[in-house]
């Protein structure tokens, strides 16, 4: 399983294809924290940047696994026995992935962003926040990835939709039929992000580990 | 590893593409699977390989470790071929590559990237993944193609290697390359059916009359490498004559066993051995749109009868699955054919409806076969 998430990452790093994904993460970053974020904001520029970078890491997602090819698939899935390691070896190196680009993304807010350091209760918040964006992305990558969807212009419309879905979907009071990623953001302004966290956590984390199930039950039929 | 009832399609309101395949592959089984285009051998393969799940039946017993080789190893990949075979090894649990990549001469191209490689060092590299680490199963799709000549005459010598340490080969392969392999089973997929001939036991009476077919055509392959050919003792002697009763003719009791239903690839196969030829004609049943054929084995040069009439069943898709040792099989009643030894090359001759000689005429010149319409 390890060895087939190295030759993942290092497919995904060798075609070049994560700077797809890495530019344009650090390009939001500069245009989010061009101005420091003044003290008692904290929370909500962290927050922003958590929801702004979720298309990304789906993007990033998506481009790790469609490139391996179609047959390379079979292979791997062959070769490590059983498809279900082959789908769990994809899915831990987007996880990797994206764990790095979350890191990397928080880290600049914290290290640039910001007049002042959070509170520890903020700064505990908005890291749950990115990891919730990067499952959020995993999910949203995985289910709009080409064995999921061989059209790539559905695939990308589908990856574009989900999220803006995520963010329209979670202004309404209905807000609990996705991931609330305007809810974070409400939370955060109104200095309610840690104590809001348990419940928005558990209706994000819901949503992600719904999804990733429907992607596994999806590649029963899509070796 | 035993294969139950199993039937599969693609879609829920789909057709089956394979339809109840029933058999068992035992330890060190060697087994051929032919058929035509869009057969479902490629779907067979990635069943047996575990890709994915009948939609009826049952797959047991399938060996812990698989290799599988795709028809074509997908080199669109950002690796080495020594950086990918690394990655492979690794993923199966430190296997070693390099003693195979010297067996099928690719040590030279190791340090080239995979999307340099011609496509038969690509199917070197693809072959090389599978067998690296001693499978139980080794499911080879369409195995032989592109290799050159050395490689061409390793690997049958690699599969009887494997299949001595008990490892099941499955090889889909229009080629017959592993025909030299005195053991070999031979599988054909046709309309979804899956069948394994029987070798012909039983002398025979005199050629049954044949029947009229409308017009005949010539084709005469151009020069091709001879290929050895083997001795397959089981097979049709040269002093034997296949008995048309063997064959399920017209008229025998499995063919009017009430709730029978004649299956047309039994109906139309031949053990042929080296040195014979073979004459098969069809007597249409017009009710059910199958044929059935009788046969007669003939000698002629063994050296002349070789893989090149294998070639008209891709072009043509309406026989001979031909070759030295192996059935011959007509895939449409329609068809019918003759394979014989000449100077230079095999004619095969092949009897086609009236109406459809010019088309076959232009696939067989298409495909660099020298092709005539020859006098009734």
């Amino acid at each position: 399983m390890i060895a087939l998430t190295r030759f993942r990452i290092s497919a995904y790093v060798r075609s070049h294809r994560v700077y797809q994904a890495l530019i344009p993460i650090l390009v939001m970053m500069a245009i989010i924290y061009a101005n420091r974020a003044p003290v008692g904001s904290e929370a909500a520029a962290l927050a922003d940047s958590a929801v702004l970078i979720i298309p990304v890491l789906a993007w990033s997602t998506r481009s790790l696994l469609d490139t391996e090819p179609d047959e390379q698939r079979a292979i791997s899935a062959t070769t490590t026995g059983t498809r279900t390691r082959e789908l769990t070896g994809g899915l831990l190196a987007a996880l990797a992935v994206n764990t790095v680009f979350a890191t990397l993304a928080l880290a600049c807010g914290l290290l640039m962003g910001l007049e002042a350091s959070p509170t520890t209760d903020v700064l505990f918040a908005v890291t749950v926040l990115h990891v919730l964006a990067v499952l959020a992305g995993l999910t949203l990558g995985a289910l709009t990835s080409r064995v999921i969807l061989p059209s790539p212009a559905l695939s990308i419309m589908a990856l574009l939709f989900g999220y803006l879905a995520m963010l329209l979907i979670s202004i309404t009071p209905a807000y609990w039929l996705t991931v609330p990623v305007t809810a974070w953001l409400k939370a955060a302004g109104s200095g309610a992000l840690p104590s809001d966290l348990p419940a928005l956590g558990a209706i994000s984390l819901a949503w992600c580990l719904a999804g990733l199930a429907w992607y596994t039950w999806l590649r029963r039929s899509r070796p | 590893m035993d294969l139950s009832n199993v039937s599969f399609r693609y879609r829920r309101r789909a057709p089956d593409v394979i339809r109840n395949a029933d058999t068992v592959l035992n330890p060190g089984d060697v087994i051929e699977l032919t058929g035509p285009n869009g057969a479902g051998k490629s779907t067979l393969l990635r069943l047996l390989a575990g890709l994915t799940h009948p939609t009826t039946g049952k797959i047991s017993a399938r060996p812990k470790i698989v290799g599988y080789a795709p028809d074509h190893l997908p080199t669109a990949q950002p690796f080495t071929v020594s950086a990918y075979l690394d990655h492979m090894a690794r993923i199966r649990g430190g296997a070693t590559w390099r003693p195979w990549a010297d067996r099928l001469n690719l040590t030279h191209l190791v340090r080239l990237p995979l999307r340099e490689l011609s496509k038969g060092s690509a199917h070197k590299v693809a072959l090389i993944q599978a067998i690296m680490c001693n499978p139980g199963l080794l499911l080879l799709d369409e195995p032989f193609a592109g290799l050159d000549s050395d490689t061409r005459e390793a690997l049958p010598a690699i599969v009887t290697e494997l299949a001595s340490q008990g490892t099941i080969v499955v090889a889909g392969d229009h080629e017959a390359g592993l025909h030299t392999l005195p053991s070999l089973r031979h599988w054909t997929l046709t309309d979804g059916t899956l069948k394994e001939p029987s070798p012909l036991r039983h002398p025979a009476p005199a050629p049954t009359p044949v029947a009229t077919a409308p017009r005949t055509t010539q084709a005469i392959p151009p020069s091709q490498p001879h290929i050895p050919t083997p001795n397959h003792e089981r097979d049709l002697a040269p002093d034997q004559t296949p008995d048309p009763a063997s064959h399920h003719a017209p008229g025998s009791d499995q063919e009017h066993a009430p709730g029978h239903t004649p299956d047309l690839v039994p109906d139309h196969t031949l053990g042929l051995a080296p040195g014979q030829t073979a004459n098969l004609l069809p007597n249409h049943t017009p009710d059910s749109g199958r044929g059935q054929a009788s046969g007669q084995a003939a000698a002629s040069d063994p050296a002349t009868l070789s893989a090149p009439a294998v070639g008209l069943a891709p072009p043509m898709g309406l026989a001979p699955t031909v070759d030295v040792g192996h059935p011959v099989g007509f895939e449409r009643p329609e068809a019918s054919g003759r394979v014989g030894g000449s100077e230079g090359g095999v004619v095969v001759e092949v009897r086609v409806p009236g109406g459809e000689v010019g088309a076959f005429l232009a696939r067989m010149r298409a495909e660099g076969y020298e092709a005539t319409e020859a006098a009734q």
